[in-house]
């Protein structure tokens, strides 16, 4: 690999044993690309001067954070930018030959002959009308030219080496009829169905989940040994990069940072940034976070005084009258007056009935017999793939949806059936932070606002209390006060979380229902976030119930683990003893499927 | 079976639907036609007659058997509705001909222009956003896109003449009136064209261009399909979708949207028709056409939901998949 950017001449760089090698041994040679967009506000540069070289026949991951331009190095490959975007200077050599100024035509031929992509969204990468056999038939009739009959057999044979089951019926469905893991390897098996030199995989399986991920990279793998195919591989999770690659290239801020063997860049990061990135991966090196010093030291000095603690004496008699010690109690660590468990459900069940094709309905347990007990002032944490129901039994335990059958208990009361007025004054004690901090948050509101809206719901302090409650809440949340006014759209996706995280602290709850909160955010803000977790839970004595499909983030914060599938609980128990020891077999597969295990 | 009390089960609400819309349409009119103060009766004859006409009560009783308005409103109500669900819709008071009678007679004129609009606007919109789709250029993409919106803008009788001057007094190449030729439809039709067309655009337009951003056509690019082919085999079904429930509109638009232009070209039409029975308050013609356009209204809001199980394997009923298919999925 050439080595760029730290200096060093162009094709003389030390660490990448690739670079001294002959030329024609690289099927892609890149030499400082610039990319920019055009935008309103003039010409916004994406990709500023980078170098690199794909061997033949190697893997190169090209690793980066969301905005370091890594997608848009992906697509500059193939010379199919978004709207706005152009190549300013430097060269793509494929096979020797640059194509940069060569014409739309002959990049055609290049494109899916030569050059195979793998698109990012599985979801929306196919087209909808047209059956997923064709969508593969259509690039063999431009570019192998091979007559109907003979592109849709070999069709049902591409659909076979991608490992479709019953590839000849699946050949005639249409995208929406197959499972996201098989639309991706509906997508792989169009860029490898001509044969091609390069393929070019941009986040291949970033929206799947981590097992079908596994057997999706698995996939790859085996064609790339098949047919000797060069993969540049665009992915924002390092280990992914760890287990598959044999180059791994690191981009920040338009640049590479640092560029390598695999083993050279993962073992001894140089570079500050990749040491960072190194560091917070939670596939290669997790462990139960710990309360930061600074955490500890405000434990001690938020027993009194505070605004929180105003919030929480004004909650109304009734339902709150353990809560009313919440704060104290838990930052002295005594549980005195109070259930040990601060939610317990059992035999939980809900059902959907879903409609099937050619009418008749068919009955989906989504949730079925779970009962689990959360600890106060701990972490329970459910992991499941899509359609485990661990979401849906989140739900549930929050009060948001309600169950078929089975209990809720809160704090040692049956909360299972409040309605009302009742179960709105639940909500102080039970809140809820979402996945999606771009769809959580009303872009219309200001910070503070969002902030304090449940205490206006709820009625406490006047307007000028609840300006200071919302900038103390920032500070807690280790965002600036200046903050308050500005809207949503002018914050990054981790602000925009601390945002959301800050707001369900506004009323003072006692337990957090943290829905897959870090899944949309980049690999090191979700480090951050999730040590801002458990700093807030020591600060405020909070139990967290927490619900994700990582593996890798779930060993960071958990105390307590139950793993989902189909809606049943398959093995809980303390987080040392199911990630050391797990009972289940599907547990062990979910393990065994967390990425960056071959590095380690 | 199966699959036939699927569809049995999707379409039997839609026909209820259909129905009520049908059955509705009556209502509101007979309502507004009855309730309007004065006696439409009356007030027919004295259109026909001129103010002074002087009719002897006998007679009038006599007319209103003859034109079914005698009775109670209600008699008349189910009367009417009874009698329009057999397909007779009463006599016309101005020219004493059966309302059936003289929509057959005038119906197969709207239809020509008001089809061969539909194709013109269609085609031509289709034309216009392929061509703004494939400019190489943004300037040109923006001007072509710019075009259309005049269709709306410019109204009926306006265009309707400049297309008459040119096309059939300057150049003589096509009549300027009656439908007694094929030719003669064109030039309604193109003026008919002009806002439907425009209006089709407006949505397919915008679709294509949405659909082109969309990663399945990076996917077809990706691919190295040229230009064209992404044009007819991935955008243009997708883009489809959200047209089609215009096209439904339009067509309902064109069912009752005739009048100008047939005025203008001086051709018989169900347009034409209407006006003249607004204007002879001839209420039993009114009230059969006002019916017939409902019911096309609801007929081709049908079909625009059956299309959309064609076009859209995801709304697909049944049978969408092979039974192979189906039993791969079970497995």
């Amino acid at each position: 690999m050439i080595e760029h950017g730290s200096g060093a001449k162009a094709g003389s760089g030390a660490k990448a044993p690739a670079a001294t090698s002959d030329a024609d041994d690289n099927i892609l040679v890149v030499r400082d690309l610039y990319v920019s967009y055009a935008t309103r506000s003039g010409s916004v540069a994406a990709v500023r001067g980078i170098s690199f070289v794909v061997p033949r026949g190697k893997i190169v991951a090209i690793v980066g954070e969301s905005g370091s331009g890594k997608s848009t190095t992906s697509q500059a490959l193939i010379r199919r930018l978004a709207s706005g975007g152009r190549i300013d200077s430097g060269s793509i050599e494929f096979e020797g030959r640059d194509l940069g100024p060569m014409s739309e035509r002959e990049l055609r031929s290049i494109r899916g002959g030569r050059i195979g992509f793998v698109p990012q969204d599985p979801s929306k990468s196919l087209n909808p009308l047209m059956r997923v056999g064709d969508q593969i038939a259509e690039a063999l009739r431009l570019h192998l030219k091979l007559d109907k009959a003979a592109a849709a057999t070999e069709a049902v044979r591409i659909l076979d080496e991608v490992g479709l089951p019953d590839p000849d019926a699946r050949a005639t469905q249409f995208p929406h009829e197959l499972s996201g893991g098989m639309r991706q390897r509906v997508l792989i098996g169009i860029a490898w169905a001509c044969n091609p030199q390069l393929v070019i995989a941009d986040e291949p399986t970033s929206a799947l989940d981590v097992t079908v991920q596994r057997h999706v990279l698995d996939n790859i793998d085996e064609l790339v040994r098949r047919h000797n195919t060069s993969v540049v591989l665009v992915t924002h999770d390092l280990a992914v990069a760890a287990d598959r690659a044999d180059y791994v290239a690191v981009m920040s801020n338009g640049e590479i940072v640092e560029q390598g063997t695999t083993e050279q860049v993962l073992s001894s990061p140089t570079h500050e940034y990749t040491k960072k990135l190194v560091e917070s991966a939670p596939g290669l090196a997790s462990r139960r976070l710990t309360p930061s010093l600074t955490a500890l030291g405000e434990q001690q000095q938020s027993s009194a005084g505070k605004l929180f603690t105003h919030t929480r004496r004004a909650q109304p008699a009734g339902l709150a009258a353990a809560s009313g010690v919440a704060a104290s109690a838990a930052s002295n660590g005594a549980d005195s007056a109070e259930a040990t468990n601060i939610l317990e459900v059992s035999n939980l069940v809900k059902t959907f009935a879903l409609r099937r094709q050619g009418g008749g309905s068919q009955v989906l347990r989504a949730v079925d017999d779970v009962s689990f007990v959360v600890p106060r002032g701990s972490t329970f944490s459910i992991v499941g793939e899509s359609g485990s129901g661990k979401t849906t039994t989140a739900r549930i335990a929050a009060r948001i949806a309600s169950a078929d059958s089975g209990t809720v208990t809160f704090d040692g009361t049956d909360v299972t059936s409040l309605s009302g007025e009742a179960l709105r004054q639940l909500r102080r004690r039970v809140q809820v932070v979402y996945q999606n901090p771009f769809g959580s948050l009303d872009p219309k509101m200001s910070i503070e606002k969002i902030i304090a809206e449940p205490l206006r719901a709820f009625r406490v302090g006047d307007r000028t209390h609840r300006a200071e409650v919302a900038r103390e809440l920032l500070e807690h949340v280790s965002l600036s006060p200046s903050l308050a006014q500005r809207r949503p759209t002018e914050l990054s996706g981790g602000q925009r979380q601390r945002v959301a995280i800050a707001r369900s602290l506004a009323i003072g709850p006692e337990l957090i229902v943290l829905d897959e909160p870090v899944s949309a955010l980049d690999v090191s803000v979700q480090e951050q976030i999730l040590q801002l977790l458990v700093d807030l839970q020591v600060q405020f004595g909070l139990s967290y119930l927490f619900i994700s499909h990582d593996l890798g983030v779930i060993r960071q914060i958990s105390d307590h683990i139950a793993v989902m599938r189909f809606g049943k609980v398959l093995e809980a128990g303390t987080a040392g003893d199911v990630m050391s020891n797990p009972q289940h077999e599907y547990t062990r597969e979910l393990l065994a499927a967390i990425p960056g295990q071959r590095a380690v | 079976m199966t699959q036939v009390k699927a569809w049995a089960g999707y379409l039997l609400p839609k026909l209820g639907q259909f129905l009520f819309v049908v059955v509705a349409t009556y209502t509101l009119v007979f309502v507004l036609v009855h309730f309007l103060p004065g006696d439409p009766l009356i007030a027919a004859l004295a259109a026909k007659g001129g103010a002074s006409t002087v009719i002897d009560p006998a007679e009038l009783d006599a007319l209103r058997v003859q034109y079914g308005l005698d009775g109670t409103l209600w008699q008349q109500y189910f009367g009417h509705l009874i009698a329009a669900a057999r397909g007779d819709l009463g006599v016309s008071i101005s020219t004493g001909v059966p309302v059936t009678e003289m929509i057959a007679r005038a119906f197969p004129f709207s239809v020509q222009i008001a089809s061969l609009a539909l194709l013109f606007g269609v085609t031509s919109a289709v034309l216009i956003t392929f061509l703004a789709y494939a400019a190489p250029w943004p300037w040109l993409r923006q001007l072509l896109l710019q075009i259309p919106p005049f269709g709306i803008a410019v109204p009926a009788f306006l265009s309707g003449l400049l297309l008459i001057s040119v096309f059939a007094f300057t150049l003589g190449w096509l009549p300027s009136a009656g439908a007694r030729s094929f030719d003669a439809a064109i030039l309604p039709a193109i003026t008919l064209a002009l806002p439907v067309g425009a209006l089709f655009f407006q949505v397919f337009s915008s679709a294509v261009l949405e659909a082109q951003n969309s990663p399945y056509v990076f996917t077809a690019v990706a691919k190295g399909v040229p230009p064209r082919r992404i044009f007819t085999k991935h955008l243009l079904r997708n883009a489809l979708l959200p047209s089609i429930t215009i096209l439904g509109l339009l067509i309902g638009y064109l069912a009752g949207g005739t009048a100008v232009v047939e005025t203008v070209f001086s051709r018989d039409g169900i347009g034409r028709m209407t006006v003249n029975a607004v204007l002879a308050r001839d209420i039993n013609v009114i009230q059969g056409v006002v019916l017939l356009v409902g019911a096309i209204y609801a007929l081709v809001n049908l079909l625009v939901d059956v299309a959309y199980g064609f076009i859209d394997p995801r709304t697909r009923i049944g049978g969408g998949v092979p039974s192979r298919a189906r039993l791969g999925a079970k497995k």
